[in-house]
């Protein structure tokens, strides 16, 4: 059994691992595999799903942080700038909402897993 | 109903992944109406913006960090260290190991830039950005410069010192782009979603050769017919005058040619034929009206280039000083990437253009070089005659000879290849002409004699120049070199200064190829070509400097004719003029003089046209303008307001001077800003000052007042629609773009004064691209800067680093190292090696 906050640190870990090496859409398999297996605490959806997006968002998050620390944000304002968008932080926001769907709906494939097979 | 439950998630999950990760253009659906626009490129969504593989791994720290690899092809190990603006400085044991780090090494720094000019000049833009760029494909490979390449691969083959240069060099680049994963590659291979592609010596080849249509693709053949047909030969001549009254050639006029020239006898020739066919006013009649295409005449605007040398007598240290700056089109990554590349044999220091090896710019241990345009008219188009309807042959000298046609194959993403052939001539290819239908255009008719379009090994001449030790060495590397032609400025430890005008120039008839020639007589082909010894050089002159600004080689007396589109005539004074009252010249006012924003044109014009105005007759803002520029001191700073009045006023002057030459059916160029700057303080009563539109006949009062006030209300508008004041800088603008043109990644609007015919040769798209000045004294000491920095991508701080300093005309001083520097020296930011 994890809490709320292990199971997001769980998420980190192992999204970062596997995301290192494999492609970034491999995002998704830490967060169906720990809903699958301690998604019990987990009442409905909803709470998967959430769990998912705010690992994964996080995950990115702090990701994007680091670049744009050591690179002074630099290249984030000029891809936001070839993108359209008004300002690094919005792409910031944008891509960690974007990531963190992608990371909700991998809690929800684990959760309907665990429901289908209990 | 868990089940259902189940498979929708997993649907909706895989549904999202698809979306993230498939590149728009290629949807279902909606993929297809993106394949022709802009959107054909863009990445698929997901992998773009992740920090594990998209752009994020792009941004680079300041502790930059690169690796070196182990690799059989190498025979020793090469010692690679970054000094701290990110310069590469190699240290090889042998020439193999050199050329391949070399290629390694500009790899890591700019593999996208150098790949993407060899597509562009390839036409193979299509393959990468779809169908809109399949008209510039067809158009460039009209130019015939590919082939070219072919031909100049062929010939390095057959060097066997070329060979293993440029095949090291091939090897290296291939084998950074091997070990290349797809979170590494550089940014724009993400933006546009493509990789990259095996390198090869066909494509050094090609960068050089789209060198020379950038240097030598100006062409005014087609305007000139045009105007000779309008106003005959004496009015022609006078608007398009061969030499400058009153110019200072590269070789100084008491320069003696004592040889014997190889020469087109056309008195000879005139007696044989007749005299008609060497009267190019003649030929001219026979031609229709036609337009000229920018692409094919002109390439770019505003290129040139400085260099001198004083020699030690002239400096204050009593050691020869040698300084280049080339001005070539603003871009970003930079045309240039510096570097320093050893051996035991050598120690070289300087530029290369990133995809070419050796050092094309610099300095070694004994000499240094540096190169301007020669600018001469080596383009020439021959109008043909068909024989027949079905374009298979045309005639030449009474007979029928076939057109030759070569298939070319265009790739284009996301849609089926494109094929079509070019026509060839024994003159070159046709570049107007579509090989299955014909619009009726006469331009179609043409065929183009380039000398770009000859195969050729100037990669030889910088491996040698590179290894000179002295003015033998150094005369004895120009020997291969043949296009783009430039003057090679030279000055050795020993004290030796020079200045040599190298390239393939054929030899031509007077006023050949001044305009269209017919193409169906012998007469008008090139008759061979000047002979090596016999191109313009000088060796210590008696004034004890040599330098060069693109205006004209030699005085009116040197035996061989020749023309040129832009031959400078203010730049190159200004520039002699202050080196001939530089007694004890530093290398402080060395690089003062390559910043120089003095205007020779507007302070040999500005007085007579202010002499045309009266004060009276002037409006307020008018007063204020003409206030301005009489307390102007013909400095063209970026913050001054009178180098902007003088712009819009001369301008203004040109337009109505030469109003005769607007003519929507011939197109006429202008005439060079000195023969407008003669003809309206010298020929204030000229009939080309009458306004054809006006029943008045005009003089050059009437021109001046006129268009001062459009060009005070012109200002005043430029005013309004920037909020701001007309000061130069902005007015004038200066972009320093990225190659693929994305705004995000280009710099607008630097502070940099200067202007076109100035020594510090700014304009809107061009300028100075490296500033170098080299004092030969025991030491070899250096200084330099260019606009941008030395990594080519657009996520790292060393990517324009450089712009600040450069727009404010300050240098770096280059390390220029004996052996292997400390990895604890300050300067030193990284180090790798390359292993066998």
């Amino acid at each position: 059994m994890l809490t709320w906050y292990q199971s997001t640190f769980a998420i980190i870990l192992f999204g970062f691992i596997l995301t290192y090496f494999l492609p970034y859409w491999w995002l998704v398999v830490p967060v169906a595999g720990l809903s699958l297996l301690f998604g019990k605490k987990y009442r409905s959806a909803m709470p998967a799903f959430l769990s998912g997006f705010i690992g994964v968002a996080l995950l990115w998050l702090i990701w994007m942080l680091f670049f744009q620390y050591q690179n002074d944000g630099i290249l984030a304002g000029r891809i936001a700038g070839v993108l359209n968008i008004s300002s690094a932080w919005l792409l910031i926001v944008i891509s960690c909402c974007i990531s963190g769907f992608l990371g909700g709906l991998g809690g929800l494939c684990g959760y309907y897993a665990r429901m289908f097979f209990r | 109903m868990r089940l259902i439950k189940l498979l929708i998630a997993l649907l909706f999950t895989s549904l999202f992944t698809y979306l993230l990760n498939t590149p728009p253009a290629q949807l279902p659906v909606l993929g297809k109406q993106l394949q022709s626009g802009k959107a054909a490129t863009l990445p698929a969504i997901g992998q773009f913006l992740s920090p594990s593989h998209g752009f994020w791994q792009n941004a680079s720290s300041k502790n930059l960090k690169f690796s070196g690899i182990q690799h059989a092809d190498l025979k020793d190990k090469v010692d690679v260290t970054f000094d701290d603006r990110l310069v590469p400085h190699l240290f090889a044991q042998n020439d193999h190991d050199l050329y391949f780090a070399q290629g390694y090494v500009t790899a890591q720094l700019r593999l996208w830039q150098m790949e993407f000019i060899t597509y562009a000049a390839a036409g193979r833009l299509s393959e990468i950005v779809g169908a809109r760029a399949l008209d510039l494909d067809k158009k460039t490979r009209r130019l015939g410069l590919h082939k070219a390449a072919e031909q100049t691969i062929a010939l390095q083959e057959s060097d066997p010192v070329a060979a293993e240069v440029i095949e090291a060099y091939t090897a290296g680049v291939n084998a950074y782009i091997e070990q290349l994963s797809d979170k590494e590659l550089p940014i724009e291979y993400k933006l546009l979603n493509y990789r990259p592609e095996p390198w090869s010596p066909y494509k050094s080849a090609l960068l050089l050769k789209s060198m020379s249509n950038d240097l030598t693709g100006r062409n005014h053949d087609i305007e000139h017919t045009n105007a000779l047909v309008k106003f005959g030969m004496d009015d022609f001549m006078r608007l398009y005058p061969d030499v400058f009254e009153g110019q200072d050639p590269i070789i100084p006029n008491d320069k003696v040619w004592d040889f014997e020239p190889v020469l087109v006898d056309t008195t000879e020739i005139r007696a044989k034929l007749n005299a008609e066919k060497v009267d190019m006013e003649k030929q001219a009649q026979l031609f229709p009206p036609m337009e000229s295409d920018p692409f094919f005449d002109r390439p770019i605007e505003n290129l040139g280039s400085n260099n001198w040398a004083v020699s030690g007598e002239r400096s204050a240290s009593g050691h020869p000083i040698l300084c280049n700056d080339p001005h070539l089109r603003l871009r970003l990554p930079s045309i240039w990437v510096e570097m320093q590349l050893q051996t035991p044999d050598m120690n070289v220091y300087g530029v290369t253009l990133p995809g070419s090896p050796n050092i094309v710019i610099g300095f070694n241990e004994h000499i240094a070089w540096g190169v301007t345009n020669a600018g001469r008219d080596i383009k020439d188009y021959y109008r043909i005659a068909f024989s027949g309807e079905e374009r298979t042959h045309y005639v030449f000298n009474g007979e029928r000879r076939p057109i030759t046609r070569k298939k070319e194959t265009y790739k284009v993403r996301h849609e089926a290849d494109v094929e079509e052939s070019i026509l060839y001539t024994h003159h070159g290819p046709m570049p107007f002409a579509d090989a299955n239908t014909t619009s009726g255009d006469p331009k179609e008719e043409l065929a183009m004699r380039w000398q770009a379009n000859y195969g050729s090994n100037e990669m030889r001449t910088f491996y040698d120049l590179n290894r000179s030790k002295n003015y033998d060495d150094y005369r004895s590397a120009l020997k291969t070199y043949e296009c783009p032609a430039q003057n090679f400025v030279f000055a050795s430890k020993t004290g030796d200064i020079a200045i040599s005008q190298q390239g393939k120039f054929p030899v031509k008839w007077e006023r050949q190829g001044k305009a269209i020639l017919n193409g169906w007589d012998e007469i008008n082909d090139w008759h061979g070509y000047i002979p090596f010894e016999h191109n313009p050089y000088i060796k210590n002159p008696g004034r004890g400097f040599v330098s060069s600004a693109n205006q004209h080689p030699a005085a009116p007396n040197y035996p061989y004719y020749y023309a040129g589109p832009t031959f400078e005539f203010y730049r190159n004074r200004r520039l002699n003029q202050q080196l001939s009252i530089m007694d004890d010249a530093t290398v402080e006012a060395m690089k003062q003089l390559q910043n120089d924003n003095y205007n020779l044109l507007a302070a040999e014009t500005l007085p007579v046209l202010l002499s045309y105005l009266n004060e009276g007759d002037l409006n307020e803002q008018e007063l204020k303008a003409y206030r301005t520029l009489k307390a102007w001191n013909f400095m063209n700073d970026h913050d001054q307001l009178g180098p902007s009045i003088f712009e819009a006023w001369f301008t203004a002057i040109e337009k109505q001077l030469w109003d005769e030459l607007e003519d929507k059916e011939r197109p006429m160029v202008m005439p060079a800003k000195v023969v407008s700057s003669k003809f309206m303080t010298t020929l204030p009563d000229d009939p080309f000052m009458d306004k054809v539109a006006t029943p008045e006949k005009e003089t050059a009062k009437d021109i001046a007042r006129s268009s001062f006030q459009t060009a005070v209300i012109k200002l005043m508008q430029w005013s309004e629609n920037n909020s701001k004041e007309y000061e130069w800088g902005a007015y004038r603008g200066l972009v320093v773009q990225h190659m693929a043109r994305i705004d995000a990644f280009s710099h607008f609007d630097l502070p940099i004064g200067g202007n076109k015919g100035i020594l510090n040769a700014t304009s809107q798209f061009a300028g100075p691209s490296w500033r170098m000045v080299v004092e030969l004294g025991d030491k070899m000491e250096a200084w330099g800067v260019y606009p941008g920095g030395q990594d080519g991508n657009p996520g790292s701080p060393y990517y324009d680093d450089m712009l600040g300093k450069w727009a404010k005309g300050e240098y770096y001083k280059l390390n220029f190292y004996k052996q292997v520097p400390s990895e604890d020296s300050e300067q030193v930011l990284d180090t790798y090696q390359l292993t066998p």
